[in-house]
Parts: structure tokens; sequence; C-alpha cells
């Protein structure tokens, strides 16, 4: 998106819009640019449905983190990822590595923002860094039960959007597996 | 819903779009799916922008405008709503029911006005609107409560009484309230009848002087009053009672009154003015004692939890018996209070009195004034105690031939009792002590009273 993003700015400003997706494709950049995310999300919806391939749902994941719905977009990235997984690049990862921070998927996040390096630009390399030295602590030592638990138990309250308890029992597996008992890890791996 | 979508509507709130130059019928399904998903999702604000959108690329679409309308509506339906909930924090209740009011028909936003206009006192504006309220079952406790309330401020007792005992036996969170306004409400009516029974204990029934033999007694005392307010709390009132206290043995104590009482009060909320005249007779041992005239007016203003209350009374007094005569003339008494509101209608109260009876005699004419305080605590709805405590320093402005020194009396009394309403009848337990220390030793006392009485209200009308 680092890429793509100013892409599609400049190309809303300079060039007529194609008509169809291309165009809710423009307009949907253009208002989240301007900061209006929800109209930004609602354009880049559109887009997706009047153009199966997929390169507007990453963008509307990314409106999501922008509007505070973490899981929302957690689920939004899967999808985009699992549609078109070759627009995936790092300011995306970026993006997706906030919404799994907001949502206290700190291992999601740490491993997104592990992959993020100079092609993201400075500004987003280093605010990579900053929030990668805020999860740091977070995930030193031993995770406590008490944590693991609770990410089952999201995965549990989350199984109407299969998706999201994915998220949530990935999270947990992989925190029962940095235990030396490896609590729970099992239970993890039958579901 | 319906009369909520029309009239947000209609007031512009949330008009119509302005049609697309072209339409595009396919552009608008997928605005309208949109939208849909993000209703779905809780995310109405979102899903507003994509029926918006929807709507203007296809005008003719109907599935799309009532989605708008719909999704417009309960937008700012909260907007409104948590406009209205902030200015009635701050205390701006004009300001809420202008925010109130762009919701006509909306269960809520009648429920918030209704309780601000109680507040400002307009229950006729509020009663329609508890109404509605009630319709909706979320809001109805609170609708009947404040219903309740204000056919208790109406004095319509046995109406306010049914409406909390509703509230009460639903048990929600205010159940408890309702319980204790419940039993207020039994007890106030347009015409109220009472009958009270209280045997007792007096330790000192002639306030004999400490240093004399006492002069201990029981004995029962009686009540019956009559209260009527025609037009409810606010405007004329009339009330009679009349009370006989028949002691055991020392009957030529037995004391007995009959009051009937005529005024007005201004408001019906907490914040009042009132005035009242009264003619009182007074017997003791079977013989009149006194016949009073009282002229009573006082104000009460309510601010938030405190009160603060002041009343001027005047009594034009003349006694009856050789003994007391020289006490005869006019008593004016100036009684300022704050009190402070707690929960349940518990309270404290602080208070300072000053009075100037003024006789054709300096040796019977006096001075009284000091401070009282007063504590009364619900333990339960119908479950509560008090305690009083006052000292009173009272000075005659000269002595008698005998006792050339005018008389000073320290006074201290402090009372005590303990309530339980059990439907329409109050059973009380009370106790008081009062002593008195003069600079005179024939009025050097001490007293200590004790009762166990019980009472019958019933509310006609």
């Amino acid at each position: 998106m680092l890429r793509r993003l100013p892409v599609l700015l400049l190309s809303a400003l300079t060039l007529a819009a194609n008509s169809g997706a291309d165009e809710h494709l423009f307009a949907g950049a253009r208002h989240f640019r301007e900061g209006r995310f929800a109209e930004a999300l609602v354009e880049f919806r559109v887009a997706d449905k009047l153009n199966a391939g997929g390169e507007a749902a990453w963008y509307s994941a990314a409106s999501l983190v922008r509007l505070n719905r973490p899981e929302d977009a957690i689920v939004a990235f899967t999808e985009a990822e699992r549609r078109a997984p070759a627009m995936r690049d790092e300011l995306f990862d970026y993006y997706r590595a906030v919404a799994c921070h907001e949502a206290r998927l700190y291992l999601c996040a740490d491993r997104l923002l592990a992959g993020i390096g100079d092609r993201a630009g400075p500004r987003i390399r280093d605010e990579a860094l900053q929030l990668r030295r805020r999860i740091e602590p977070v995930l030193r030592g031993e995770p406590a039960k008490t944590a693991i638990d609770w990410y089952y138990q999201r995965a549990q309250q989350s199984s109407a959007r299969p998706l999201l308890a994915a998220a949530y029992l990935a999270e947990g597996r992989a925190l029962a597996e940095r235990r030396a008992d490896r609590y729970r890890a099992s239970e993890a791996s039958a579901r | 819903m319906i009369l909520v979508l029309l009239a947000v509507a209609a007031g512009g709130v949330c008009d119509l779009p302005e049609p697309a130059p072209t339409p595009d019928a396919a552009s608008a399904r997928a605005y309208l799916e949109v939208g849909d998903a993000e209703l779905a999702a809780d995310s109405a604000a979102t899903a507003l922008v994509a029926y918006r959108e929807a709507v203007r690329l296809d005008p003719a679409n109907q599935r799309a405008r009532s989605a708008y309308l719909s999704a417009c509506v309960g937008h700012h339906r909260d907007a409104l709503l948590a406009d209205g909930w902030r200015l009635m924090d701050a205390g701006d209740c004009r300001g809420a029911i202008d925010a109130f009011r762009q919701l006509p028909g909306d269960p809520a936003a009648a429920l918030y006005e209704a309780i601000c206009r109680y507040q400002e006192g307009d229950d006729d504006e509020a009663r329609p609107l508890l109404r509605t309220a009630l319709a909706a079952p979320a809001y109805a406790d609170r609708a009947r409560y404040f219903l309740g309330l204000i056919e208790l401020r109406d004095r319509s007792g046995n109406d306010a009484a049914e409406l909390f005992g509703e509230v009460a036996a639903a048990g929600g969170p205010l159940a408890e309230r309702a319980e204790v306004l419940r039993s207020a409400a039994l007890r106030s009516g347009r015409a109220v009848v009472g009958v009270s029974l209280e045997p007792g204990y007096d330790s000192n029934v002639n306030f004999t002087p400490d240093n004399l033999p006492g002069s201990d007694d029981f004995g029962v005392g009686g009540e019956l009053w009559l209260s009527l307010r025609p037009l409810g709390l606010s405007g004329p009132y009339l009330r009679a009672n009349a009370y006989y206290r028949r002691m055991r043995q020392a009957t030529d104590n037995d004391l007995g009154f009959a009051t009937a009482q005529a005024g007005y009060r201004l408001g019906r909320g907490e914040t009042y003015a009132f005035g009242d005249y009264a003619y009182e007779a007074t017997t003791l041992g079977g013989s009149p004692l006194l016949y009073a005239h009282r002229l009573r007016a006082g104000a009460r203003w309510q601010i938030r939890r405190f009160a603060f209350s002041l009343v001027y009374a005047l009594r034009i007094g003349t006694y009856q018996t050789a003994d007391t005569s020289a006490f005869s003339g006019n008593a004016h008494f100036l009684t300022p209070e704050v009190s402070y509101r707690l929960p349940l209608g518990s309270s404290v109260a602080l208070g300072y009195s000053v009075s100037r009876d003024q006789t054709t005699f300096v040796d019977t004419s006096s001075w009284e004034h000091g401070p009282r305080a007063a504590v009364r605590w619900a333990f339960r709805p119908t479950l509560r105690s008090g305690i009083e405590g006052g000292l009173f320093f009272r000075s005659y402005d000269a002595g008698i031939q005998q006792a050339p020194g005018a008389r000073f009396d320290a006074i201290r009394s402090l009372s005590a009792y303990l309530e339980q309403d059990i439907d329409r009848v109050t059973v009380g337990l009370a106790a008081g002590v009062r002593n008195s220390v003069s600079n005179q030793a024939a009025h050097t006392y001490t007293r200590v009273t004790a009762t166990l009485g019980a009472t019958y209200t019933l509310s006609l009308f």
C-alpha cells in the first residue's frame, strides 16, 4: 500500500477515473487520504463488490484499522490475503500489525512488524519499531496461564466468525508453546 | 418507530440526498449490500454513508430509501438522546427538552423529556409523555415511577401507591426507592384521615424539680386527624385534629387539645411557600388551659440535595387559669433550617430557633434561642429511625418579687424514635429526655418519656 496508495491518490487527482470498480477505488483512496475513513471503507467495499479481484479488500481492511475496528480488520485482512495474496506488502502488514495489537494478538503483531523493513519507508519503519518496542515487554518471559485461557475464551466467544476465532486460537496456541509445560497447547491443536 | 421516522424525516434531519446526475442502479445495489453488511456489523455510521449513496444513485429504489431513513433516524436518535442526557447532567433541562422533542413518539425521549418536565413542575406536560414511555417495556418501570411521583405530588395518594407498588414488585433498580414512596403515598392524599393510639410512660408529669420526689405516671394518648387538600399539594389546605392523653394516676395532668387549621401552599415541588392560620384549644385536667390563634408563613428552597427553610410563626394565646394567665400574650417564632437529603429519604438537618414570648408582664416575657440538629435514617424502605437534639436558652426579662433575679433556663433535649410501616399502619417506639437547668430551683427538672404507638392512615381520595 505504501507503493500503491500514493499512486492511487495521485491517479484520483490527476487522471480521469475509470468506470466501475476503479472509480470507487479512487474515491475510497481520496476519502482515506482526507481522513474520511467511513466513506473510504464504503467506497472500497463497493469497489470490491464490483470487481472480484480482491485488491480493494486490502484497502477495506486498512480503513477498518483507521475506524478502530481491529477485529473486523483482522477478518478483512485474512480474507484479502486469501483472495489477493500478491497484493500484500509491508504497509498492509503494518496496518495488520496495528489491528493485531489492538485486538491483543501480540505475537501476531510482533511477527508482522518483524518483517517491516526499509521498503516500507522511513516513517512506517520507525512507527513499526516503536510499536514492536511496546510489545516486547508483554511477550517477555513465560506467558501466564490466565492469558492463554483468555485467548481460548475469546476464540470460543468468536465462534460465529471463524477467521477471528482462528486468530485468537492461533495466538493462544503460540503462547502455550512458549510455556515449559505447554499449558493447553494440545487442546488447541485438537480443535 | 414509524412516527419517529416520519417526524425526523419531516423535520429535515434526514432529508433524502440530491439525486446523482446519472442514476446507477447497479452501484446503488452494491452500496445497499455494503450498508446491510455494515449494519449487521453494528456500524450504523458507516451503514448510513452507504445507504445515502445508494439512495443518491437510485432514488426510485424503495428498499434503499427505507434503509437510509431507518439508519438515519437510528443514528440521529442516539445522537439526540446523548445530547439531551448531557444537557440534563449539566442542569440545562430546557435545552434537554429541546433535544428530546426532536424525537416525538420515541419512548426513551418521551421518558427523559417527562423527567425534565417533572423537575420543572410541568406535571400536566409530563403525564402524556410518561404514558408514551409506558408502552415500551424497557422504560415502563421508570415511567411508572415518575407517574407515581406526579400523583404523589398531586396528592392522589392511592394512585401513587398503586404505581409505586408495581415498580417495587418488578424488583428493578428503582424497587427500593419505590417501596419508600409507596409507604409515603399510602399516607397521603387529597383527603386523609388518621387515628393513633399511644400508651406511654412519663417520669415527671408535672415538671417536679429535681430535688423533690418525682411524679411519674403511665398514660394513654389518642389522636384523630383529618387533612384536606382539594387541589393537590399546591393550593388551599384544611386540617383538623384532636388529641387527648389520659394519665393513670395524675388525672389533673390529662392533656387535651383540638386544632383547626386553614392555609395555602404555593408550589408542588420541593421548593414552595406557605401560609396558614390555626385555632387551638388546650385543656389540662379536663379544664381549659389555653386558647390560641396561630399564624404561620414560611418557605423552603431545594437546591439539589440541600434545602433551606425559614418559618415564622405567631401565637396569640390566652391562658385560662389563674396560675397561667400572666403568660398570655404574643409569642413570635423564627426557625431557619438547612437540611441535606440522603438516599431512601434519610436526611440530616441543622437549625437554629429564636422566639420572643411577649406578655403583659416582664417576669413572664422571655427570649428563647438555640440550635437543634436532627438525623433521619432509613434502614429499609419501611423501617426508619431518627434522633433529634437541641439546646435552648430561655431568659426572662425580669425576676419576681420573691426571686428578684431574672429567671434563666438552659434546656437540653434529646429524643429518638424507631418506626415501621406495615401497609397503612405505622408502629413506632419513641423516647425522649428533657433537662432544664434554671437559676431558680423550682424550674430545674428532668423529664423522661417513652411511648409505643400505632397510627392508621387512610387516604379517602
